[in-house]
């Protein structure tokens, strides 16, 4: 392209959005802005609904991990204790 | 918010959202898909919005940074798309291929080209820019937008055109 031509071009380029007509949204744009929010909120109860079952069932385990060795530890001092009672001995060295 | 408020403020706002995402993202689908990203926002951080600007003033702003964020994140996506593929000639086939539905015929293939150009220049250039060409607003009004004042707006639409030359002499030269 010769130098005039390429400045003309691009003097045209630079101008080519001034007749511009401004673009309108898509008719269905409220409808389907609607379906998504709703979409996304059902979506959002869901992940919460997930995120408490997980959290309910993290403690049921932990409570149910420390009842465990609760019950097992005061089994084996129980243990300890009548087998001391039986030897005559103090429990508190065991 | 009630919903008929929300729904009036989009009826009244879609246009000039739309409008504005098409001018960055150059594609109707993501113009469409940002705009209702930018309600959403819109409708969820509603109490932010303290009166200070104009209800379009804070929706422009909050429609130009959804789309330079898209942007930028698609900026990435390509770029690591382009590391592990570098040979594809799709990738580097740089021929503008988005016309803007309001452009008049004869001017298409030039506004085409414009719009590539117009991804070349630094974000804040093309905000301005865009927000001047595609939607039309004053110098003043880009300046409540930007949070910048009239003066820098000036300077940053003034480099823009120098930037778009160079790049439109680039693209003429050698085509």
């Amino acid at each position: 392209m010769k130098t005039s031509d390429t400045h003309k071009e691009i003097e045209l380029t630079l101008n080519s959005l001034d007749d511009l007509e401004k673009a309108k949204a898509p008719d269905d744009f409220l409808e389907s802005l609607t379906n998504k929010m709703i979409f996304r909120k059902e979506q959002r109860l869901w992940v919460n609904r997930t995120k408490y079952a997980i959290a309910g069932m993290l403690v049921f385990t932990i409570v149910n991990v420390a009842l465990l060795v609760n019950s097992k530890t005061s089994q084996r001092k129980e243990m300890i204790r009548s087998v001391a009672k039986e030897w005559n001995l103090k429990t508190e060295e065991y | 918010m009630t919903e008929e408020d929300f729904h009036q403020l989009v009826s009244e706002n879609q246009d000039r959202v739309y409008n504005t995402c098409l001018g960055f993202m150059k594609n109707q689908e993501d113009a469409k898909d940002m705009s209702q990203e930018v309600f959403i926002h819109v409708y969820q951080h509603m109490d932010r919005f303290k009166g200070e600007s104009l209800l379009s003033t804070w929706i422009y702003r909050i429609t130009v940074n959804k789309c330079l964020e898209e942007i930028r994140k698609k900026g990435r996506q390509k770029r690591s798309a382009q590391l592990e593929d570098i040979s594809d000639p799709l990738i580097q086939n740089k021929a503008p291929d988005f016309y803007h539905p309001g452009v008049v015929l004869e001017n298409q293939q030039r506004a085409a080209i414009l719009f590539k150009a117009i991804e070349q220049l630094p974000e804040q250039q093309q905000t301005a820019f865009t927000l001047a060409k595609v939607e039309f607003l004053t110098y003043e009004e880009i300046g409540k937008v930007m949070e910048k004042s009239v003066s820098s707006i000036e300077s940053l639409i003034h480099r823009a055109k120098q930037n778009l030359q160079k790049i439109l002499r680039d693209y003429y030269e050698n085509i």
